[in-house]
């Protein structure tokens, strides 16, 4: 039990940070660049986990230290709860909704840590992380409860038992849409927007708080990827050796991020904050709620139309 | 920590500046926001001042060339070009027509250059890393072609009083054509990307807009004046150098936003992509420089189109070999008064990209602001020139 769970967190720690290597090395060479080595993150990271951290004078001391502390605990925690392809889930029923609520906490620990900094930019940069937590966390959620209640089931590995992309593909486009947001890159990196307010909450951050605070930021990209990985695509390819499950899943996760996440990052601007509800709550909100309308009326489309899909 | 107004926003003083990652120059704004919406601003420069005017007057005539090319690091042609211009005109100096016609080779290929870099840097500021690397890198290519044809990429030294120092021969003639068919090509891309792009369409479509009447009134000179409508271009009302023997239409545009400068921008940077394969056809025969005499003298005044807009150079001399007074105006000290109705009323997010969009080079047209107890003085001519303040 010990031995996979520690398996389990090193696992989340090393793909989450290669992740941020592999997407920035796809988005350098589609901007005509060789980009860094791609374990650049893993060198950023241990650097400032040596250096000093400092907390500036105006802050409250202790939400300011606690924000990042609590989103990487929140992420090791979730990292052990979503089937991480070798290792069962840590929580049997209703793990789903859990996993949900833990996604949150790194957005919110932002927004705490950006709000205690003192600092005008980290206030506009909290009051820019909740305007994106609230647009995309509707399509997902609403895409997750279409796929818990199709499966009958808020638990990870009945519902993984399924790959659910054949039965319910509006709610996993929708699903898959949010990733750009839940990476808070271009075009939604809004809350950070260097050349706007200075990367916002991060702002007043340095050291291993600056660290940890990234730290929960790339494991949220990871697990919220996986998350949909495993939801979506289901547990049911991953049957040859632990390794080897692994490898596969973290191929598909890089494969989603490369496409969904690095390709938009290369292409697009940053958006402004006024659009960025109207942009999840129109389509993607749209399509995962037709889902969810269609299957309660019964409606198998796919089934309709393939004949070989699930139910 | 923020005080609340009657209709519940929080009031922010936001500081962009001296140093932030928008302004590639020191310089100060601070804005006053009510949620994401910006109420008021107040702007400060004076952190870049060199005194190139009062050195301008404390050297030998032979260094002032070198010295006013080092105001600005993209203008590096239009200031000594200009500065030239002044003296030949007091001295009735006689530049023959090839200098003329390199001279104004070298201004439109600064003219390419800077836009190029504006379309990139523009790219940057609303997030858009691919259109700034792509844009720089095609960029790239006007800077290999400034040192095949002077040796050097950004401090040209072609400028000197009675002509140019550096010839242009058939063979770099003939490769200049090659990179400048690559450059129109590449200047057709960027266009394409601007006018189709949705996610720049949303960021520049409405923002910052400057109308006619208050770029008139605020005496906004360049592509930030030619984006809002106003038709006028030093290089068609001047007709220095050699442009004189083209037809030039400025360019302009209706809206007075950040597309609209942009898409004024990229129609000048076709333009003098046409413009330099014309001049490099016609390019006539015989000397580059004349040897000149005395300096007599006198004083002129006279505009340039730089790649920002008009730029007023005013030069005294007095017979000596030192002058008198250089009156520099960097078109940027024409265009900041501009900044507030582009301002007022427009989002936090939106502010980077309208600081961009005059083109704005604070350090070329810094003055020097003397405060003393946190009080601004204003400093007389007689007390600047004795030193003592």
């Amino acid at each position: 039990m010990i031995a996979s769970i520690i398996v389990a967190l090193v696992y989340a720690f090393v793909a989450a940070l290669l992740l941020q290597g592999i997407r920035r090395i796809v988005v350098a060479h589609s901007q005509f660049r060789k980009g860094p080595s791609i374990f650049q993150t893993f060198y950023d990271f241990f650097k400032l986990m040596g250096k000093e951290s400092l907390t500036p004078n105006v802050t409250s001391p202790l939400l300011f230290n606690l924000a990042p502390i609590l989103s990487v605990a929140s992420m090791l925690f979730a990292a052990l709860v979503i089937p991480l392809a070798a290792s069962t889930s840590a929580v049997g029923a209703g793990d789903l909704i859990l996993v949900i609520y833990l996604l949150a906490i790194p957005p919110i620990a932002l927004i705490l840590g950006g709000s205690a900094s003192g600092s005008p930019y980290g206030a506009i940069g909290a009051a820019r992380e909740v305007a994106l937590l609230i647009a995309y966390e509707t399509p997902f959620i609403v895409a997750m409860v279409t796929v818990a209640l199709a499966a009958g089931s808020f638990q990870l590995t009945t519902i993984s038992a399924t790959a659910w992309i054949t039965v319910l593909p509006l709610a996993a486009i929708a699903a898959i849409w949010t990733l750009p947001a839940a990476a808070a890159v271009q075009p939604f990196d809004i809350a950070e927007a260097e050349t706007e307010i200075v990367s916002g909450p991060y702002v007043e951050y340095s050291g291993p708080n600056l660290a940890l605070l990234q730290l929960g930021q790339w494991l949220k990209t990871f697990l919220y990827a996986s998350l949909i990985a495993t939801v979506f695509f289901g547990t049911t390819i991953y049957h040859f050796e632990p390794v080897i499950n692994l490898i596969i899943q973290f191929a598909i996760i890089a494969l989603l991020v490369s496409a969904f996440i690095a390709f938009w990052q290369a292409t697009t601007a940053r958006t402004r904050v006024t659009r960025v509800l109207r942009y999840y709550w129109t389509i993607p909100t749209m399509l995962a709620v037709a889902d969810l309308i269609l299957y309660l009326a019964g409606v198998r489309y796919m089934h309709f139309l393939f004949g070989w899909a699930g139910l | 920590m923020a005080e609340v107004n009657d209709r519940g926003f929080a009031k922010l003083k936001v500081p962009i500046g001296p140093s932030h990652p928008a302004l590639e120059e020191p310089a100060r704004f601070l804005f006053e926001v009510e949620g994401e919406k910006v109420i008021d601003v107040d702007y400060e420069i004076g952190y870049n001042h060199r005194s190139i005017e009062r050195l301008c007057q404390e050297r030998p005539f032979s260094k002032i060339v070198y010295l006013v090319e080092r105001i600005c690091g993209i203008c590096s042609h239009a200031h000594p070009l200009n500065h030239v211009e002044r003296v030949e005109d007091i001295a009735d100096i006689e530049v023959p027509e090839r200098a003329k016609y390199i001279r104004t080779i070298y201004a439109e290929l600064e003219r390419i250059h800077s836009h190029m870099l504006w379309a990139g840097i523009a790219g940057e500021e609303i997030g858009y890393h691919s259109l700034f690397m792509y844009t720089w890198r095609e960029r790239e290519k006007v800077m290999d072609l400034f040192e095949m044809l002077s040796g050097n990429r950004v401090m040209h030294g072609c400028n000197k009083i009675g002509g140019v120092k550096w010839n242009i021969s058939d063979e770099q003639a003939r490769s200049a054509l090659g990179v400048l068919s690559y450059l129109d090509t590449a200047a057709d891309k960027i266009t394409k990307s601007v006018l189709k792009d949705s996610s720049i369409a949303e960021r520049g479509k409405g923002v910052g807009c400057l109308s006619k009447e208050d770029a008139i009134r605020l005496g906004a000179v360049g592509p930030n004046a030619r984006a809002s409508g106003v038709a006028e271009d030093t290089r068609v009302m001047c007709k220095y150098a050699a442009y004189g023997d083209f037809d030039l239409e400025p360019q302009i545009a209706k809206d007075g936003d950040v597309v609209a400068q942009a898409l004024v921008r990229l129609a000048e940077l076709k333009q003098s992509i046409r413009l330099t394969e014309e001049l490099i056809a016609n390019l006539p025969d015989g000397p580059i420089q004349v040897e000149y005499g005395e300096i007599p003298p006198g004083r002129s005044v006279g505009r340039v189109e730089a790649p920002r807009g008009e730029l007023i150079h005013y030069t005294e001399t007095n017979g000596t070999r030192f002058f008198e007074r250089i009156k520099i105006r960097a078109p940027t000290l024409a265009n900041i008064p501009s900044y507030v109705p582009k301002f007022l009323g427009c989002q936090v997010a939106d502010i980077p990209i309208i600081a961009a969009s005059i083109d704005p080079c604070f350090s070329c047209s810094d003055r020097v602001t003397v405060i003393k107890d946190g009080k601004r003085k204003i400093v007389s001519a007689q007390e600047l020139k004795t030193g003592r303040i």
